[in-house]
């Protein structure tokens, strides 16, 4: 009976306890969200106030990516290059440029982080857009796509890598069609082992546009509006095989796209 | 009996359901409010050892001081930077890549005039003064790449410039010639770093008649970068013996030690012995045998006496650095040495330099080391004009260099003024 009433005495405290707690999180719930609306709020009426409206699109409020430093892994690379071009020969050209050849196609792998992929009987399947095509292609070598971010008279496309699913912006790979065949794929990739990673380098998307606001003062930028504001990374190639993914902000607006370091806070030109 | 059974283990579930709840709900509060962010990085591979062995080269490499870095580009367009440290490594990382790829993929150097040397840079071209003799395998390991037709040659100054769509390399070494390779990098590579490149406007000495007698390749910078006042210290007090001797290899546990009569202490293990004076001075001596007969690795040697002057030296430099000043080598051994450097400006002490390291079979023999401490003040330093100390220089038939002269008990930036024919 003992055991009984000090069972019943625990839930009761248990229960009173848990009680406790969902209104603590409740009411800090509550709070951040209005806190969160008084940053909106405070940061649209400043944006305003420097002539700059914000569309629907745009979230305000968002976290930033974490800084990595990323190097090329060799036995990765092999394995990626095995999805893409299937079996396939080696050599090392030096200077960290690396031949692969196969049925399927040639490719040209350099320490800068750029490549250039020569296909042999690329051709898109009925039925399936060239966007497909190219993502598709390089989903069989792991590499997820951004995009596309441009094109040219219909036969040429342009993607950003992806890291962590977060868009590269200047990791660009350009796909060429022709006659309904993807022949080519070159520019630049990133690199696929993370070997360092500082979550909290980099500032979050207020302070970003704190940093737009004062550009916009400054008259280093001219607009009106601010279409979207979405977190990415640079790849800076420090180092043959080895760069730094730096995050910024890009802030889309009606004059045109501005990117923003988020550890340092200056303007990137891409 | 079954009924009290039965409530007695939903009582002890409700509980242990509550507790966990209670958990949960707990750490939600803002007491362990998580950091936030986006979702944990999932394409981390578990193997990073490789990672961690392509990023040796590069720490070894943070040694590496460019004395100025210029680019000419197609359009005609001249930047340089020099004695300015975090410019000039900015610059030089720009196109540190690149230059290790065309390093890597250099083919057989090819001997030149100077007059094709110097028309290799016409058409634009990104060059390096290394601010003394290099051995270009060991920068092409450092840059990332290694290998290359021209590893076991040496350089003081190396540029890349263009042939047609390819990159071709070009160095020379004082007056034993200019070479040219070509390389597998392409020249929209090249390019593509060279726009938005902008820096201070510089000439080479021999684009100016006035300058005849300074190295031809020096960087005339036409306005200086601001200079500050440096003050040094010895660093004796800041020196952890237990830790210099771990660098080292020693067992401070097993070592016996004692003090010399003018306060030198005195480490001893083995065939090994380690002296740390009150002025500051390490010096170290080993006649250990080889651990086995392994091939002398120059790069590999050079490497790991990088990391031990950035793991003695470094931590207690302050406002310093420790950079790459020259090397010896033998078939057997090589010595390494080390200067202090603030901003790019290296400070160069009374006699020789900061640090020599001899090394043999992978085993450091003997080691010489100046621990110093070194702030930048924020009162600025004036020193002449580049092109003033340069027409002095021409006089005299030499080179000026900046440096931070170190007596031991003052610290003065000055251009001094060396034989640049001395490379020979």
């Amino acid at each position: 009976m003992e055991t009984k009433r000090l069972e019943r005495i625990i839930i009761i405290t248990l229960a009173l306890l848990n009680l406790f707690l969902l209104l603590v999180v409740l009411a800090d719930r509550a709070q951040d969200r209005s806190f969160r609306q008084d940053t909106v709020d405070s940061l649209t009426a400043l944006l305003e106030e420097a002539g700059v409206s914000v569309g629907p699109e745009a979230v305000l409020i968002q976290d930033c990516p974490a800084q990595c430093t990323v190097v090329r892994d060799r036995e990765l690379e092999e394995r990626r290059i095995q999805g893409l071009l299937g079996r396939h020969s080696s050599e090392d050209l030096g200077g960290s440029i690396w031949y692969y050849a196969s049925d399927t196609g040639q490719l040209r792998m350099r320490g800068t982080g750029e490549m250039d992929l020569l296909l042999t009987g690329g051709g898109i399947q009925r039925g399936h857009s060239q966007d497909r095509a190219a993502k598709g292609l390089l989903s069989r070598a792991g590499i997820a796509l951004y995009g596309p971010v441009g094109t040219e008279d219909g036969e040429t496309l342009e993607y950003c890598c992806k890291w962590n699913e977060v868009p590269v912006y200047n990791a660009v790979l350009s796909f060429d069609f022709s006659n309904s065949r993807l022949y080519m794929v070159s520019g630049s990739i990133v690199f696929n082992l993370e070997t360092e990673n500082e979550p909290g380098a980099g500032m979050n998307s207020v302070s970003a546009l704190v940093r737009f606001l004062e550009l916009v003062r400054s008259g280093a930028v001219v607009c009106s509006r601010i279409e979207t504001i979405s977190a990415g990374y640079v790849q800076n190639v420090a180092l043959s095989g080895e760069s730094v993914l730096t995050p910024v902000w890009c802030i889309a607006t009606d004059g045109g796209s501005c990117y923003i370091n988020a550890v340092t806070g200056g303007p990137v030109s891409l | 009996m079954r009924k009290e059974m039965y409530g007695s283990i939903a009582r002890k579930c409700l509980i242990a359901v509550l507790l966990v709840t209670a958990a949960v709900l707990l750490l939600q509060t803002d007491y362990f409010a998580a950091s936030g962010g986006l979702p944990e990085n999932s394409a981390v591979s578990p193997a990073r050892a490789a990672g961690a062995a392509a990023t040796a080269s590069a720490e070894a490499a943070a040694v590496l001081v460019p004395r100025a870095v210029m680019v000419r580009t197609p359009e005609g367009a001249v930047s340089a930077s020099a004695w300015d440290g975090e410019a000039t490594e900015q610059a030089f990382r720009r196109f540190a890549a690149v230059m290790g790829e065309a390093l890597g993929s250099a083919g057989a150097p090819e001997k030149l005039t100077e007059p094709e040397f110097r028309a290799g840079m016409e058409s634009g071209c990104f060059f390096v003064d290394l601010g003394g003799v290099f051995s270009l395998g060991l920068l092409s390991d450092w840059l990332g790449a290694g290998g290359g037709g021209a590893a076991d040659m040496d350089a003081d100054m190396l540029y890349l410039g263009f042939s047609g769509e390819a990159v071709s390399l070009f160095f020379r070494l004082g007056r034993q010639g200019f070479y040219r390779c070509a390389t597998a990098t392409q020249a929209e590579t090249l390019s593509a770093r060279m726009s938005d490149f902008a820096a201070e406007r510089a000439h080479f000495a021999w684009e100016d008649p006035r300058l005849g007698g300074v190295d031809p390749y020096s960087v005339i910078l036409e306005q200086m970068p601001a200079l500050y006042r440096v003050s040094g210290a010895s660093a004796w007090d800041q020196a952890d013996p237990a830790h210099l001797m771990e660098i080292l290899g020693m067992n401070s546990y097993v070592a016996s030690s004692y003090y010399d009569a003018d306060g030198t202490l005195v480490q001893m293990e083995g065939g090994r012995t380690m002296r740390l004076t009150p002025e500051g001075m390490l010096y170290y001596r080993s006649n250990e045998p080889s651990p086995g007969a392994e091939k002398h690795d120059l790069i590999a040697a050079v490497n790991q006496v990088c990391r031990l002057l950035r793991q003695s030296a470094g931590l207690t430099a302050g406002d310093a650095e420790i950079m790459f000043s020259g090397m010896e080598q033998s078939e057997t051994a090589c010595t390494v040495y080390f200067d202090y450097c603030v901003s790019g400006v290296p400070l160069r002490p009374t006699e020789g330099h900061a640090a020599a390291v001899t090394i043999s079979d992978g085993v450091v023999r003997w080691a010489s080391i100046s621990l110093r401490s070194y702030s930048r003040t924020e009162e600025p330093e004036t020193v002449l004009p580049m092109f003033r100390a340069a027409a002095i220089a021409s006089v005299r038939g030499e080179t000026p260099v900046l440096v931070y002269a170190d007596s031991g008990e003052w610290t003065r930036c000055v251009w001094v003024y060396e034989q640049w024919r001395q490379n020979d």
